[in-house]
């Protein structure tokens, strides 16, 4: 297990006249080699989570464990969770301070003091992972870069940390269609060819329906109810409650209700839905001429 | 009416190379009244198209004319353009300035000059349009993002434009919220017969808009009815856009026989009224 | 720990709804600038005390958390310490009638010395508390139809003094946006391993660079965003261009009374200035 929660509370703005609660008793664990996706509106949490879970916070009360070691332990070096944990923000900007693509990415490395030849590989890697071609961007200045472009360079330079675990917060906001499909591509190609655990925070459950193992669902720092996306998505009702958007299959599906009361909303794609759909309108013919007969 | 005339702009300066134009040579015209979505990708040109009408950029060639008026003329004119023009833009951070929601949507007939018994008039018809009278003595820091994006309209509102721009204001907002601002913005066009441009990438919301443009690469590549424009999958997808899955949903089962469906599905409620009337 | 936005307060309006809060924006203006003037003036410790029995019913009367006005006093208490010292070592005084405790070369001090470096230092924290508690008490709104209508007079020989206080309103408001988004890269750089508590002050000084470049970006981009949006709401200089105002301000008895009393304590301290010994 990489991180426990167990009832972690925590304030933000403690001490001023605009404190709040931003986590509640919160519990939740992060296990190795899976995918976790933490899905909430905002002011849900999040971010103060993703905080913890990349060593900058510690929470006000209750435990945190890392690998199994309590973090307040005096004992315990924070240092451990940042050099474990790689974050990949919502503005990829923010991340990239060196001039070149080359030097950020290797940023990790060198605070590493990975020998110079490793270091190299790594950058290599790192940017061929994320689809970017090793010589036609090492030396390309960081501020020409595009957006998307940004966004993957970000992604490269947390891959040469070699972290144990990647988080990444709200990746696809304000992307159009196309760029967030490239993203979950990008993702899911990483998931699969390098075995990494990783942490998907985000606002809508349409990215994590079918990137995830596991869905915690937050509402105002507490942790409403968790489990495979399948689960998640039979507490239809409860996630509209919460302004939480259904992927489009389950929406859909959800919408058909009316008309197919027998219809399961835990449809993860168009395939399942179309499935789905002929059967409960086979069953509600059939039910239909049964009736009149 | 809004006219566009062969309209080519370039962001970058002149000399510099390697930076294809925004926009390439668009014509078109918007009537009065109509409620029109824009759509493409990033980077189509669809945000600079959005500022070329509001008289924000000024083309490099080809004229743009708001009843008449050139948005490259100057002095009194210029600023009866902006006052007819609205525009929303997609941080409303960006857009705010005052401290609390009232004085904010006053910011615009302060400016025009009007008298005390005007401006309080119109603030509060405008709060009125966007559900915001109780929120009136409270300070903008403490809204949501949707609440603030509802001032942020409301404030364009108060100045009584003719035409309302919306540059991809639900980016940053998600889910109901998102919908219940595009149905004010419907309520608006129909009660105030206010002309509304959508300018948005999230093909979902284009469906109750009676003309659907389509954008990509700094050219206007559809302009029509999004019924018709959904039809038209294949392009859609050349152009890095695809329709909802509902409207592919509806192909399927069409193509399976289910033949109550109408061709080109648009919503689910259509989908649900397909299906109920073949049962 | 990264908490930016807790340690930062300068300029934080706090709207509570106290009398203080809704007092009329001129008289408040008023009454911040006499006893800016008042603090700048005064040369008696007594003088002070009485400013300070003053500043308490002043504290009182906003309801504004002491603790969190005193943090505010946080940043740069460590450079009035470092001044302190620097005006006790450098100090000269006009007569020559000094008592020496200790002097090295041209480093002496001196009881003088200390009191007068001592006054010094309790003057600045007069001065930065009224304008803190000024700009904790006073929305922007009230800040910009104050210094309007009290700047008014300048604005009618041709001084363009709306603008200026436009540009003020707009960056107090910036204050807040930007230090949450200085945090939020902070949080994105230390995630990858800036360690911004570690190293002397010459490499942490370093480490503050890359910070400062997106932040400039950022700040230029809204700027602009900002401009278009309000030249797109009709603001903007064209020849005969007056705004108007929907708010009315209103001076009544609270004002009357805080004006009157800030007089009363102009005219106290001064005496007392005069007639005291310390």
């Amino acid at each position: 297990m990489l991180f426990e929660l167990k009832n972690v509370s925590h304030i933000y703005m403690r001490g001023t006249p605009f404190a709040t609660e931003s986590l509640r008793g919160l519990s939740l664990s992060i296990p190795q080699g899976q995918t976790t996706a933490l899905v909430g509106p905002t002011k849900a949490g999040k971010s103060t989570v993703v905080d913890m879970l990349a060593g900058l916070i510690k929470p006000a009360s209750g435990t945190l464990l890392f690998e199994g070691d309590d973090v307040f332990a005096p004992s315990f070096d924070i240092e451990r969770i940042r050099s474990s944990v790689g974050v990949v923000f919502q503005s990829p900007e923010a991340q990239i301070f060196e001039e070149t693509v080359g030097k950020d990415v290797s940023f990790g490395p060198r605070r590493k003091k990975v020998p110079l030849a490793e270091s190299r590989r790594l950058v290599k890697e790192s940017l061929e992972a994320v689809g970017l071609d090793y010589e036609d961007f090492r030396s390309r200045y960081t501020y020409a870069l595009s957006g998307g472009q940004k966004r993957r360079v970000a992604i490269a330079g947390v891959l040469a940390l070699q972290p144990k675990v990647i988080v990444f917060d709200e990746p696809s906001a304000g992307l159009d269609p196309r760029g967030r499909r490239e993203l979950l591509e990008l993702i899911t190609r990483l998931k699969q060819q390098q075995n990494l655990s990783i942490v998907y925070v985000s606002s809508g459950l349409d990215d994590v329906i079918s990137l995830a193992d596991t869905i915690y669902v937050l509402d105002r720092g507490r942790l409403a109810f968790h489990g495979t996306p399948r689960e998640i998505l039979a507490h239809a009702d409860e996630l509209a409650a919460l302004d939480i958007a259904l992927p489009e299959a389950a929406q859909i599906a959800v919408t058909l209700r009316e008309t197919l009361p027998n219809i399961r909303t835990d449809v993860l794609n168009l395939d399942e839905l179309e499935t789905e759909i002929v059967r409960n309108v086979t069953i509600e013919a059939q039910s239909t001429i049964d009736k009149a007969g | 009416m809004l006219e566009v005339q062969n309209v080519t702009f370039n962001y970058s300066a002149e000399g510099e190379q390697d930076v294809p134009p925004a926009l390439r040579d668009i014509t078109l015209t918007i009537n009065e009244g109509e409620t029109i979505a824009i759509i493409g990708q990033n980077g189509s040109g669809k945000s600079t198209l959005a500022k070329m009408l509001a008289a924000i950029l000024k083309p490099n060639s080809g004229t743009v004319h708001v009843d008449g008026i050139p948005t490259t003329a100057r002095g009194e004119d210029i600023w009866t353009i902006r006052q007819r023009v609205g525009i929303v833009f997609q941080n409303p951070d960006d857009q705010l300035v005052a401290n609390t929601v009232i004085d904010d949507i006053a910011f615009g007939p302060e400016n025009l000059g009007l008298p005390r018994h005007e401006i309080e008039e119109r603030v509060q018809e405008a709060m009125a349009l966007l559900d915001l009278e109780a929120y009136a003595p409270i300070a903008i820091n403490e809204l949501s993002i949707g609440q603030k994006q509802r001032v942020a309209i409301a404030g364009v509102l108060a100045m009584r434009p003719r035409y309302l721009l919306l540059d991809e204001p639900t980016t940053m907002i998600s889910g109901q919220t998102a919908r219940n601002l595009l149905e004010t913005v419907f309520r608006l066009s129909r009660e105030r017969g206010i002309t509304v441009i959508h300018i948005t990438h999230f093909m979902h919301e284009v469906t109750d808009f009676q003309r659907l443009i389509v954008m990509d690469a700094g050219r206007v590549i559809m302009d029509d009815t999004p019924v018709n424009i959904f039809a038209r999958v294949s392009e859609l997808q050349a152009v890095g856009l695809d329709v909802p899955m509902v409207t592919h949903l509806g192909q399927r089962l069409r193509a399976r026989g289910c033949n109550s469906l109408p061709e080109v599905v648009l919503t689910a409620e259509q989908l649900k009224g397909g299906l109920a009337h073949a049962l | 720990m990264i908490e930016l936005s807790r340690d930062i307060t300068f300029g934080q309006y706090i709207n509570n709804g106290s009398q203080v809060a809704r007092m009329d924006p001129r008289t408040k203006l008023l009454c911040a600038i006499l006893l800016i003037i008042l603090f700048s003036f005064l040369s008696s410790f007594l003088a002070f005390l009485v400013c300070l029995l003053f500043c308490a019913l002043l504290q009182w009367n906003s309801r504004i958390p002491t603790g969190y006005v005193l943090r505010s006093f946080k940043p740069f208490l460590g450079f009035l310490v470092f001044i302190f010292c620097i005006e006790v070592l450098f100090y000269t005084s006009a007569t020559q009638n000094k008592t020496l405790l200790w002097h090295w070369a041209f480093l002496n001090v001196s009881w003088e010395g200390i009191i007068r470096s001592a006054l010094t230092i309790v003057r600045v924290l007069f001065l930065y508390y009224i304008t803190s508690m000024l700009l904790f008490a006073t929305s922007l709104v009230d800040l910009t139809d104050g210094m309007e209508a009290l700047l008014s007079p300048l604005q009618k020989i041709g001084i363009p003094a709306n603008a200026f206080v436009m540009v003020l309103v707009i960056a107090f408001k910036f204050v807040p946006i930007f230090v949450t988004e200085v945090e939020r890269l902070m949080k994105a750089q230390a995630a990858r391993g800036v360690r911004f508590d570690q190293g002397n002050f010459i490499q942490r000084t370093r480490k503050i660079a890359p910070l400062l470049v997106p932040l400039f970006i950022s700040g230029f981009k809204r700027a602009e965003t900002l401009s278009v949006a309000m030249e797109a709401r009709c603001y903007g200089g064209r020849p005969g261009w007056r705004r108007s105002k929907r708010r009315k301000l209103s001076f009544d008895r609270y004002d009357a009374l805080a004006l009157g009393l800030t007089l009363a304590l102009c005219v106290v301290t001064v005496v007392i200035n005069f007639v005291s010994p310390v």
